[in-house]
């Protein structure tokens, strides 16, 4: 495992402990504005201990995972199926795709937005027949919207102007 | 009996049996789909049960969770790829039958044993989860800590796939992520950082939908870029086993279902160790056991038939004691929830005819699985054949109306994301997703009943070892501790003694 890898490894685990130390923080902060933490009466009650049991179990997996890969038990950061020409590359692409998503959504209205993303996922994936492309996504969006209409009783924004 | 009865009578209306195949068919379609697990198709569906009634609501679940453990079985006869973990084994003796043209024939004993497994399940689901509930009626905060903290103990303790920080730290975030929102018992906004919507708290939908779906769907378009086509033959010229076969699929079957409802009682072991313990059993038990592996019925029949046994056996506690023992329980929790219904002992006295509802359904799908499961054989062929790269983005797109109309808001769907990202990172590096979504679902009832026996007892921890139920329940869990540590202690010696020797 070479270096790079083996920080990236341990980058999850540390990300973990400032969670924890961060809600250890705020836990302490709770029990000012409200009653002494060690009171169960005290919404900060609970929140502390799991917190720092949290902080105890992200230091003890943190240097176990350090010991794992130190050892070589990991040979790569990622693994068997994540590997490939492809890899996490395609998991931004779609996850950015994704994003736009949700984001764009409540503005550009469902019937764009699934059309743009089913499009954009077909691409992505290798689908370039043009009849294909623009029908199936149209078809699926006009689809989807009833299903979110009717069964699941959403009123989602169909078009930018509604 | 006069309730379930009752509950029989109402199960087999029209309307009833509708939604139960209805859900049989989603369960079986997404069962048999690759990279589709029952727990995803259960996640997908819940957002349509938000307007039903609780029986009916249950009865659509059960027929997907029914359905996906059947189901799965087919893509594994046919391409060799199981629809879930259980079905690995199947593919051992189904697809070697499937060459041979007997596709027919291994997806009859599947899904006649899938079926005979969660009808023999029926039993002990009927007669023992009363009993326990009864039972349980007379706990208190202190006991009902003392069951949910033993839940915990062995979903983290007894899982042995993953290193046992990693467990205990997906426990944790689970627990830390339920106290956001308002105190249970004061009322008082925790961690919501000033904003409205996480006063609610994080709702489990969402979380469920992003730690299920998001990883899949990023697996599984990643997949699609592989370009591996896969073609599914189906013989139908021989549907039917012998007499002889039939009568060794009701053995295997009926040895299959008890192994099933022992694994499924017992929580954090899920249906693919049901499913390997029941087929070395029956291995073991056969007169031929060097044709396992080369393609006979009894080799589907008994992973099954197991795989469905553990259904039945996994709701026991998850009803009775809140305890659900693998995701697909846990999001069922999480329905119940949804529902505003609360599983435990008080479920059975104030719910009845929900309870009694949901023992008719899980009859009555049981049933019809069989019938259900073979005679849409064609159908479920066809849904194995949807390109990958429709079939996911629609997923998603399901992921996000489902979340969205929980409450209508965009917020849902965002944490619906932000949960799809951790569940996806916590896969790339191992950490189980399993305790955090059972942390999540047990996080508020081990709160509340810490601090409502703290606050009876006057603060005193004393509380925990009066009570002979409290008692027994924490030795249990710190002989659980025990054991793992213990377990983790002899590896590192004989590792050591290895790396001396070596």
């Amino acid at each position: 495992m070479n270096r790079f890898s083996a920080k990236l490894t341990l980058l999850v685990p540390v990300c973990f402990l400032i969670v924890a130390l961060f809600f250890v923080y705020l836990s302490i902060v709770l029990s000012r504005e409200t009653i002494v933490l060690a009171d169960p009466n005290s919404p900060a009650f609970f929140p502390a201990i799991i917190s720092f049991l949290l902080v105890i179990f992200s230091i003890l997996d943190l240097l176990a995972t350090r010991k794992r890969s130190s050892d070589g038990l990991r040979t790569t950061l990622v693994p068997g199926s994540l590997s490939g020409r492809w890899g996490i590359l395609s998991d931004l692409v779609i996850s950015l795709i994704i994003i736009l998503y949700i984001l764009l959504l409540p503005y550009a209205g469902f019937l764009v937005m699934t059309v743009f993303l089913m499009l954009s996922i077909m691409f992505f994936v290798g689908e370039r027949k043009v009849i294909k492309l623009t029908v199936y996504p149209v078809i699926v969006a006009v689809l989807m919207y009833y299903a979110a209409v009717r069964p699941f009783h959403t009123p989602i924004p169909f078009l930018p102007w509604d | 009996m006069e309730q379930l009865i009752t509950a029989l009578h109402q199960t087999i209306q029209i309307q009833s049996l509708l939604v139960i195949s209805l859900g049989l068919v989603i369960g079986i379609i997404a069962g048999a789909i690759p990279g589709i697990t029952a727990t995803m198709a259960i996640v997908l569906s819940l957002p349509l049960t938000f307007h039903m009634e609780a029986t009916s609501a249950f009865s659509l679940l059960l027929g997907i969770f029914i359905g996906a453990m059947g189901g799965g079985a087919v893509s594994a006869i046919l391409i060799n790829i199981p629809g879930n973990p259980a079905a690995i084994i199947t593919g051992l003796d189904g697809n070697p039958m499937a060459k041979r043209g007997e596709a027919g024939k291994a997806i009859f004993a599947a899904f006649f044993c899938s079926a005979l497994g969660s009808v023999i399940s029926f039993i002990p689901l009927f007669t023992i989860a009363p009993l326990l509930a009864q039972v349980a009626l007379g706990f208190h905060s202190p006991e009902l800590f003392s069951i949910v903290l033993l839940g915990l103990v062995i979903i983290c303790f007894l899982s042995t796939d993953v290193p046992l920080t990693k467990n205990i730290v997906a426990c944790c975030l689970g627990l830390v992520v339920m106290t956001v929102g308002l105190d249970r018992i004061e009322a008082t906004p925790r961690f919501t950082f000033g904003t409205l919507q996480l006063q609610y708290g994080v709702d489990i939908l969402p979380v469920m939908v992003g730690l299920f779906a998001i990883p899949q769907i990023l697996a599984e378009i990643r997949h699609a870029l592989s370009k591996i086509s896969l073609e599914a033959s189906l013989s139908t010229s021989k549907w039917l086993p012998s007499v002889r076969e039939f009568l060794q699929l009701i053995k295997v079957g009926v040895i299959g279902s008890l192994i099933g409802v022992g694994v499924g009682i017992t929580p954090g072991t899920g249906s693919a160790v049901a499913a390997v313990f029941s087929y070395q059993v029956n291995k073991k038990l056969s007169r031929h056991p060097e044709k396992f592996g080369t393609g006979i019925v009894e080799g589907i029949g008994a992973p099954e038939a197991a795989n469905n046994g553990m259904a039945g056996g996994a709701l026991i506690p998850m009803l009775t004691l809140g305890i659900p023992g693998d995701p697909v329980t846990a999001v069922m929790l999480g329905a119940l929830t949804i529902q505003g219904l609360n599983a435990g002992p008080l479920l059975f006295k104030d719910h009845a005819a929900v309870v009694y509802g949901m023992f008719g359904s899980y009859l009555v799908a049981s049933v019809l699985l069989f019938f259900i499961g073979v005679m849409g054989i064609k159908l479920y062929v066809k849904a194995l054949a949807i390109p990958k790269q429709i079939l996911f983005p629609l997923i998603l797109i399901f992921c996000v109306i489902g979340s969205f109309s929980l409450r209508n808001s965009f917020f849902d769907v965002w944490i619906m994301f932000f949960f799809g990202l951790l569940g996806y990172v916590m896969r790339l590096h191992d950490y189980p997703i399993l305790p955090l979504l059972i942390a999540i679902v047990l996080g508020p009832a081990l709160e509340t009943h810490l601090r409502m026996a703290l606050l009876t007892s006057g603060g005193s921890p004393v509380i925990f070892i009066e009570r002979k139920v409290t008692l027994a329940m924490l030795i249990v869990s710190l002989l659980i501790i025990a054991y793992r540590l213990l377990a983790i202690a002899v590896i590192a010696r004989d590792k050591r003694r290895l790396q001396k020797a070596a």
